[in-house]
């Protein structure tokens, strides 16, 4: 097979070999907490061992060396040749972010990391025990006639054991391979064969006396001898040609007791793995499963539709059948958007060793607590939870948690956790980064903000608006920039990507207890729990969990109009920003003509407005349907979607309008003077 | 009429490898990732030619080889283990479990089909 055709197998040995290199880093850190684990070294030893396997086939020279060398080491471990010790810990450790490095340059085709260093390390590591690396000498090739040119006759007695059969041997197969070489005279030998009567069809009884003119070295010989040599009896002797001793036997096939395969019924049919635990499919295919799964949803809800329009007798069969067919259709949803749910344990993971290392760099005695790793979300959730989860964590060793000293002075422990948790709350799912540091200074906050030009100097503010400020662009309260923070992520990133996926951020923190960030999202992205609204003849949908409630513009108290072009309502004692979809949008509404108008109260991150429509529709769950591959962006919309009469509705981003209608958090109330970036809206 | 195979091994890269090759060679390929899963696989179909790693999670390939012997169906199937180089000792412990032949990591796919040829006929 050409090297182009082994490069399909690229792509899934990378991904396999990440996860791999994701366990030896997690079982190694694991490892430091019960050094001598069996299972945990037999875990390491595997995933260094598959690795190894796989890119030694597809030509991967330095992560085969690498991993060899890994391998090593963790089976001196696993055989207690050598006793664990937190500097082989970091060796392997080491190992396996080079491991890593090694795969990425691999895959995007970039020269290979230098592995002398590490591999000359784990290798003296494994000589450390005085144990001898297993130099795998390669026996010498045979030297025999055979490798002299020419073409010889060999003879061959060649008695295969009774057992061979039930090794899966078929010493017909040896005949075949022998006549392939040259050409083959066969005797069968047939003293050994026991009477019919006593005879065991499962045993091999019979031999060969054959003679091979070729001019193939012994070596080839051999070779098809391979899986008999040892259990058989075989004599090989070369001799120059000679006459034929005998007459060339019409098929030495026909001489042999087939043994009896159950593989000649063996009907091709793939049998399928009843426990099989994971499968990998490719994520385009899921979706293109959860895009059709959307649109019979769709089809559906047509139906259903068009079923008003049927035949009076005939409805109630029909309708009946469409309930069927609306309970099985959306059992299939649940179920193939399911597929995409990953535990949310598959990310946690990864911050054990990011805060082993800033325990080491901070000089500080730091702990990862997990809770909830089962915890399911859509798959690019999760990913997209990567970074965000990562600044919050780093944040909390660099500025939350205290010093050991600093702790014990404050009559604390001296290791200070960190506390990652997921779990479901309603159709989200809430995950915390806690930590028990000293909590948010927020004289110092207060300080940096009006130092930039956040706030002004003596406004009044409550602690939970002091923090909040974090959350502006370009803040940070790091008083010397670590290596660490000011990386130029900050917490308004965070934010941002967090309402990317239709989530929500919340800080809380106590003086001297610490701190938490709390993240609230939504299961998936790709179903949303919607209400449909009207404006003029346009239907709009907006995502349910940011609808607070529903007013009656007649009823309500009237609508203030301020300077500008601002309008405001009160809602319970509760002066709310006003905006009116039709103007944000740029479509006509019934205006006047609507005898009753109403306002839907929406919530934004912490800010809340109310928007004017003309008539709510009701509540579904609409698939989502991305307007970018096919149209510019619309400011305002978060996709599309495909309502039950087959006509297209949009689905509206609140925090957009919100935006477009020049709302800032609490902007009715509080002067948030307008710094150089009008993001700071939340 | 296709020849069925059953390919066993906890990595996905060699099971696709492996079941690749086979496939070209006109064998109609099952996959398991562990001896319990091939196990399982083995009691629900019959197979032609079984190829299993030695080191696996859950049941590693001694074992599944020598379970697999106890099933009539494959009392004389040819089993081929994946071994390392220089892994003498697991090559004679597979022969001793009922193992046909093995395949020495690494291997190109030329070779693979070189050595199921010698087992298969």
């Amino acid at each position: 097979m050409e090297v182009d055709e082994l490069a399909q197998f690229h792509a899934t040995f990378f991904e396999e070999s990440r996860e791999h290199v994701r366990t030896l880093e997690e079982r190694l850190l694991e490892l430091e907490a019960r050094p001598g684990d069996l299972e945990l070294l037999n875990a390491l030893f595997r995933a260094a061992h598959s690795i190894k396997g796989s890119s030694g086939v597809l030509g991967f020279k330095a992560i085969s060396h690498l991993t060899h060398a890994m391998e090593n080491v963790l089976d001196d471990l696993r055989e207690s040749r050598l006793a664990a010790s937190p500097g082989l810990t970091n060796v392997l450790l080491q190992a396996s972010d080079l491991l890593g490095a090694c795969i990425t340059s691999a895959s995007s085709k970039q020269r290979d990391p230098d592995i002398t260093e590490v591999v000359a390390a784990l290798d003296a590591a494994h000589r450390g025990e005085g144990h001898v690396a297993a130099a795998v000498a390669k026996p010498a090739e045979p030297v025999g006639p055979g490798t002299l040119d020419g073409p010889r006759v060999w003879t061959i007695v060649f008695r295969p054991k009774p057992g061979v059969f039930a090794l899966g041997l078929n010493p017909a197969l040896v005949l075949r391979d022998l006549a392939a070489l040259g050409t083959l005279r066969t005797e069968l030998l047939v003293d050994r064969l026991s009477t019919f009567d006593t005879l065991d069809p499962e045993q091999c009884q019979l031999g060969w006396r054959l003679e091979l003119e070729t001019d193939v070295g012994e070596a080839a010989v051999r070779d098809c001898f391979m899986f008999v040599e040892d259990v058989c009896e075989l004599t090989l002797t070369a001799s120059e040609p000679a006459f034929a001793l005998f007459t060339p036997l019409p098929s030495a096939e026909d001489h042999v007791l087939a043994p009896p395969t159950a593989a000649e019924q063996a009907a091709a049919a793939k049998a399928p793995t009843a426990e099989t635990s994971t499968l990998r499919v490719a994520t385009d295919k899921v979706d293109r499963l959860v895009n059709l799964v959307g649109e019979l949803v769709i089809s559906q809800a047509m139906i259903m539709r068009s079923l008003q329009d049927v035949a009076p007798s005939e409805l109630p069969r029909l309708r009946e059948a469409v309930a069927d067919m609306e309970r099985h259709t959306r059992d299939l949803q649940d179920r193939v958007l399911n597929i995409r749910m990953v535990p949310i344990g598959s990310i946690f993971g990864r911050f054990r060793r990011l805060v082993r290392d800033l325990s080491a760099s901070l000089g500080k005695d730091l702990h990862l607590a997990t809770v909830g790793e089962e915890v399911e979300l859509d798959k690019s959730m999760v990913e997209h939870l990567a970074d965000p989860l990562t600044h919050l964590v780093r944040n909390a060793s660099d500025h939350g948690l205290e010093t050991p000293e600093e702790r014990v002075a404050a009559g604390k422990p001296a290791a200070g956790t960190i506390t990652l948790s997921a779990r479901h709350q309603g159709g989200n799912v809430i995950v915390d980064i806690a930590d028990d540091g000293r909590g948010l200074n927020t004289r110092k906050i207060l300080a940096r903000a009006i130092e930039r030009g956040l706030v002004l100097e003596g406004q009044p503010l409550s602690d939970e608006q002091i923090h909040e400020l974090i959350f502006a662009p370009g803040f940070s309260t790091a008083e010397v920039v670590t290596d660490l923070s000011g990386r130029g992520v900050g917490m308004d990133v965070v934010k941002r990507s967090i309402q990317g996926m239709n989530g929500s951020v919340a800080l809380t923190s106590t003086p001297g207890q610490g701190s938490r960030v709390r993240l609230t999202l939504p299961l998936t992205l790709a179903i949303l729990d919607g209400m449909a609204t009207r404006v003029g003849e346009s239907t709009f949908v907006l995502p349910l969990n940011q609808v607070i409630e529903t007013l009656s513009l007649t009823r309500s108290s009237p609508i203030q109009q301020l300077l500008g072009n601002g309008e405001i309502m009160t809602v319970r004692g509760e002066t709310l920003p006003l905006l009116r979809l039709a103007r944000l949008l740029n479509v006509v509404d019934d205006g006047a003509n609507n005898a009753r108008p109403l306002a839907v109260v929406l919530e934004a991150g912490e800010l809340r407005f109310a928007l004017v429509i003309d008539e709510l529709l009701g509540k579904s769950q609409y698939v989502i349907k991305s307007l970018e591959p096919n149209f510019a962006r619309v400011e305002g919309l978060l996709g599309a979607t495909i309502l039950g009469d087959g006509t297209v509705s949009f689905i509206l981003d609140v925090q957009a309008l919100a935006r477009m209608g020049n709302l800032r958090a609490e902007s009715t109330e509080r002067v948030v003077e307008p710094s150089a970036s009008p993001e700071v809206t939340v | 009429m296709a020849r069925a195979a059953l390919v066993v091994d906890d990595s996905t890269t060699m099971q696709e490898m492996v079941s690749f090759t086979l496939t070209k060679a006109g064998f109609a390929v099952t996959r398991a990732s562990n001896g319990q899963e091939a196990l399982t696989s083995a009691n629900a179909g019959k197979f032609d030619l079984v190829i299993t790693d030695l080191n696996m999670p859950v049941m590693d390939g001694i074992t599944f080889i020598k379970n697999l012997r106890t099933l009539a169906p494959f009392k004389f199937t040819p089993v081929l283990m994946l071994t390392t180089e220089g892994g003498d000792d697991r090559k004679q412990q597979g022969r001793a479990a009922g193992a046909t032949g093995w395949l020495t990591k690494p291997f190109d796919p030329d070779k693979l089909l070189t050595i199921v040829k010698k087992v298969v006929p």
